[in-house]
């Protein structure tokens, strides 16, 4: 019998799957409210004491174990970069792919206003970028000038542009002392992408981060160093479940909607390919991609979902009238652990959940537009998600939802939007055990299993 | 060589319905299907075009075809007497018209309006399409959005009412897009073999598929074997699996007159079932602006394609192109000149015929035909090794236009390989553009002097506004051999990403290509992005064609003087471009 024991440190609850390996099946899945701000290890003792009781101590001793951790709520980033549609579209993506939360991005010459607005952010990681090779080298270096002598900035950096003032951007932080990673340019030439070290440099700094925080001393004797931020584990359960092993297919092109208190995140796995005769513009789209969208969630992020949502949809699928609304959102923003009660209650957590998703997967995904004139090519910006096959959802909102097909239903483009590059139809799943995490750690010594046992947990709507 | 590998899921995504289905699918649309009679097969006394070319091939007579692509119905069937009576007041006959439908007719009805409407015939009613050979006894064909289109189906089945027999154009299924319109690309090759199943059902009526290689990727290889191949491959499918009869167009990017005349004997030497040709297209690489070398590039083609039509009968008609093609969609007088002009050409070929080399050519055709069967055999053991169906037409078509032309030819070249060669192997016979572009650019750096390293520090953004890349290619290479840094963005490339571009490169310099009737609207928008990113100073050159459809005149006019007052360098040569460059550093 061999069992791997998955846990994660997460900013609600301290989460734990066991796998019987020889099985390939999930033995317990358990979860206990986070400790992580006070002590992360006390989550953890009462996550091993359920698991003992159901695999025995000798078992629990034998155990292989591995944890992620979202560290409270995750890393809080800046992206400069040089054009939207280019260098900072690439950091973006960069960023969201190591698991961090982008609270602002900039391009072009930072103002006085951008670096006091930097200032106020107080970002735990500023990623700066922009410059193909042999191009851009001036702006890159007068941004990181003006990064590195504003005082009141501290934030270490993470540097992935143009290679060529890499090591003067470096002594310019250094000489500030303030901490700069240097990274491989994120555009290095015309319709190329290379995250992969910013995304390692940025992860490097958040497990530092989670490292230090309380607790994790006690953590790593139990299960070893947290060998990634959770983000990070569920995209590589996503990428896991679309690509599938040599053994067995996976399900090729898939998304995943958590939809949280705070945060609403899409997870896209799709490669680059559809539209014929669409001149793709910008940087080329990770085949793995996360977007948060930090005002759209059911709690903390209630009011500005509703702002960002569509109130007569609201209205409409709620049956509720605009000062029902209001009340029901007061509720949530005063009582973040609120549950919905009452068959009233229900129908607002469902039409925002509906509205969470419909907005958050149309700003995951790329859009057609016109060309730029007569009988010229139409123009890609963004991520081809029409042929995705599989809508996961999950998070609170959906999986309580009684009707969870008809929030995840949201993510499918309707006829009238043609310009979207959403699928028409999709089968929809619903995650009820979190089992993405598990996943995509398990996947770094097991992925046969790990594709097994997602494809068994995951629940179909019909 | 390419170190990608092959995945049939890459190139084949999705199941699609296998040959048999197809060709029942086309037995059911055939249903009640018959094919029109024409004006011209009236007066001719025949039931279809291909009949009349195979009588004609027999008695050594070359035949024409002209190109029309006028807008409206009634301009082209105004168009269609005065071109007809004219000619024939000076004794020339014009055996074909090639009608040139537009982007919109490429597409089912109910998604036309998510196509934008091009400069060409739009049929606004199914009474338009039938009359289409009633006007003139000149026959029609139909060559731009039909097979290979989105609505191939519907269009063949309303060409063959109308009684046009030939019609194409395979190869702009790997090449025309229809951006918007949601369609998947299954269901456009279902669509188009559909429509090839219906023409082979009518194919002893007479009915032939055109597929002009110049328009699809046959104009994308380097090498005059691995087209050789393509052209093979394009006969397997269409021919063996799919029962269609198929003519093979080429001649647009043919500049080497021997050759048009060698590539012609290719064709008819893999054209197993004699199928009459539809037309030799002329040679446009060598037209520009300048009329007077325009006359001098027609003659050489015309004289070249007479001789080998009155050496080798293939049934193509030869396409004399009006001088002005290059600037603008010739007028109706335009079109008659060029034919009177050809019909004296085609007398004197007959002095030349006997005294051209036959066994030479000959011999030039056999190492084509060898190095394109080779190719032909590499693909097929290539994409069979991967797990295409070889024998289901919908996967082949589908996997070959997403294998592309340029993978092609790294992983089944025909010519030896060498790391250092383009695409990995040298070529058995570069295409003339290939060559011409070559010795363009040894020529450009040959006269000037000092090149090297002239515009060492130079970043440059260059790129063209529509698909004619080979401008650009020339400009590049000059730059580059300058010492310059050179961003290449591509074909079709928008005003704001050259923007984004120029700001990531820091560049200073923008060449842009243009020769699709956007000149002046293009520098504008780049002018006032750029201005707004705060890079006014940057310097742009357009070249090409600098011309713009104007508000009340029907032809694209020339903007140069708009342009320059604007601060635009209009720059017709390459010559001058380093100069240009050194004089704004």
């Amino acid at each position: 019998m061999s069992y791997s024991i998955l846990i994660d440190f997460g900013s609600t609850f301290t989460k734990a799957v066991v796998v019987d390996r020889s099985e390939r099946t999930v033995r317990q899945t358990f979860r206990t409210p986070s400790t992580v701000g006070t002590d992360a290890s006390i989550g953890l003792r009462k996550c091993l004491d359920a698991i003992r009781d159901c695999i025995g101590p000798s078992a629990l001793a034998e155990a292989d174990t591995t944890a992620s951790s979202s560290a409270a709520g995750g890393l809080r980033m800046v992206v400069v970069g040089l054009t939207p549609s280019l260098s900072l579209m690439a950091g973006k993506n960069a960023a969201y792919g190591a698991g961090a939360k982008v609270i602002r991005a900039f391009s072009g010459r930072l103002s006085d206003e951008d670096l006091i607005a930097i200032s106020k952010i107080r970002p735990e990681i500023i990623l700066l970028c922009g410059g193909y090779e042999g191009g851009n080298s001036s702006w890159v270096l007068e941004n990181a000038e003006k990064l590195a002598s504003c005082v009141t900035i501290q934030s270490p950096v993470v540097y992935a542009g143009n290679s060529r003032v890499a090591g003067e951007i470096r002594l310019l932080f250094t000489n500030h002392d303030q901490l700069c990673i240097l990274a491989d340019n994120i555009i290095p030439a015309i319709n190329e992408l290379d995250i992969a070290s910013s995304v390692a440099a940025v992860r490097d700094i958040f497990m530092k981060r989670i490292t230090h925080m309380k607790g994790f001393d006690t953590v790593r004797k139990y299960v070893g160093d947290i060998v990634m931020p959770t983000p990070a584990a569920v995209l590589e359960g996503v990428r896991l479940l679309a690509e599938g092993t040599e053994q067995q297919k996976g399900w090729d092109e898939v998304m995943l909607v958590d939809m949280g208190g705070a945060t609403t995140d899409v997870h896209t796995y799709a490669v680059q390919d559809s539209l014929e005769g669409v001149r793709i513009v910008g940087a080329p789209e990770p085949k793995a991609k996360r977007t948060v969208e930090g005002d759209i969630g059911a709690r903390e992020s209630v009011n500005s979902l509703i702002e960002a949502a569509d109130m007569r949809r609201l209205q409409s699928i709620s049956g509720l009238s605009e000062d029902e609304i209001a009340a029901c959102r007061d509720k949530r923003l005063a009582h973040h652990d609120f549950v919905p009660d009452t068959e009233k209650e229900k129908r607002f957590e469902q039409a925002i959940a509906m509205e969470a998703v419909r907005v958050s997967v149309r700003r995951h995904a790329g859009r057609i537009y016109d060309g730029y004139a007569e009988g010229v090519l139409r123009i890609q910006k963004g991520k081809d998600l029409l042929h995705i096959k599989a809508v996961i959802g999950t998070g609170g909102p959906i999986i309580d939802s009684e009707n969870p097909r008809r929030i995840l239903e949201q993510a499918l483009r309707r006829p009238e939007e043609k310009d979207i590059l959403l699928p028409d139809s999709a089968a929809f799943y619903l995650d009820t055990s979190y089992i993405f995490y598990a996943a995509g750690l398990l996947a770094q010594k097991d992925p046969g299993t790990a594709l097994h046992i997602l494809k068994q947990n995951l629940v179909p709507l019909v | 060589m390419s170190s990608t590998v092959l995945l049939k899921k890459d190139l084949v995504p999705n199941e699609v319905p296998d040959l048999e289905e197809i060709l029942s699918q086309s037995r059911k649309e055939a249903q009640g299907l018959s094919v029109g009679t024409t004006l011209f097969m009236k007066e001719y006394g025949v039931r279809s075009e291909a009949e009349y070319k195979m009588k004609m091939a027999k008695k050594g007579k070359v035949m024409h075809h002209a190109h029309i692509g006028w807008n409206s119905w009634e301009e082209t069937a105004k168009g269609f007497r005065y071109i007809y009576e004219e000619l024939k007041k000076r004794d020339v006959v014009l055996d074909r018209f090639g009608v040139a439908l537009d982007w919109v007719m490429g597409v089912p009805e109910q998604y036309r309006d998510k196509v934008m409407k091009g400069g060409s015939l739009i049929f606004e009613t199914p009474e338009e399409w039938a009359a289409v050979g009633q006007v003139v006894p000149i026959q029609p064909h139909f060559g731009d959005h039909m097979i290979g289109s989105l609505n191939s189906t519907e269009n063949v089945k309303l060409a063959l009412n109308a009684g046009v027999t030939c019609m194409g154009n395979i190869a702009q299924y790997y090449t025309y897009e229809y951006p918007g319109v949601p369609i998947s690309k299954e269901d456009r090759v279902i669509n188009m073999c559909t429509a090839i199943g219906i023409m082979g059902l009518f194919r002893d009526q007479g009915a032939v598929i055109h597929s002009n290689l110049d328009d699809g990727f046959g104009a994308m290889f380097h090498d005059l074997a691995n087209m050789t191949g393509w052209a093979m491959m394009e006969r397997y499918l269409v021919e063996e699996l799919l029962g269609g009869r198929l003519s093979h167009c080429f001649g647009n990017l043919f500049s080497d007159p021997i050759l048009r005349i060698i590539f012609l004997m290719v064709n008819n030497a893999i054209n197993k079932y004699q199928t009459p040709g539809s037309m030799m297209y002329g040679n446009t690489i060598d037209f520009s602006s300048d009329y007077d070398r325009n006359y001098g590039a027609l003659c050489s083609f015309v004289l070249a394609d007479s001789c080998a039509e009155l050496l080798f009968p293939s049934g193509h008609a030869v396409t004399p192109i009006p001088i002005t093609e290059a600037i603008r969609i010739p007028s109706a007088d335009e079109i008659i000149q060029v034919h009177v002009t050809a019909n004296m050409l085609e007398h004197k070929a007959h002095y030349y015929k006997a005294f051209l080399d036959v066994e030479k050519l000959k011999a030039q055709r056999d190492i084509l035909l060898q190095g394109g069967k080779v190719f032909f055999e590499r693909l097929m053991n290539g994409l069979d090794d991967i797990g295409v169906d070889t024998k289901n037409p919908c996967e082949m078509f589908l996997a070959l236009k997403a294998m592309g032309p340029a993978r092609m030819e790294e992983l089944y070249g025909a010519g030896k390989e060498d790391p250092r060669a383009m695409r990995g192997h040298i070529p058995i016979k570069p295409t003339d553009i290939v060559a011409n572009i070559g010795k363009r650019r040894d020529e450009i750096c040959d006269s000037i002097d000092n090149l090297a390293n002239s515009l060492t520090g130079v970043n440059a953004v260059v790129g063209a506004t529509d698909v004619h890349e080979f401008g650009k290619e020339i400009v590049k290479a000059v730059l580059q051999e300058a010492g310059a840094t050179v961003f290449d963005l591509g074909a079709n490339v928008t005003p704001d990403e050259v923007v984004d571009t120029v700001v990531e490169t820091g560049s200073h310099f923008i060449l842009m290509s243009t020769f699709n009737g956007i000149a002046l609207t293009y520098g504008k928008t780049l002018l006032k992005d750029l201005k707004e990113k705060g890079l006014g100073d940057t310097t742009i050159i357009m070249g090409g064609l600098l011309n713009e459809n104007m508000k009340g005149e029907s032809l694209p006019v020339n903007v140069d003087k708009e342009l320059t007052e604007l601060g635009i360098i209009c720059s017709a040569s390459a010559d001058e471009l380093v100069d240009i460059i050194k004089d704004h550093m």
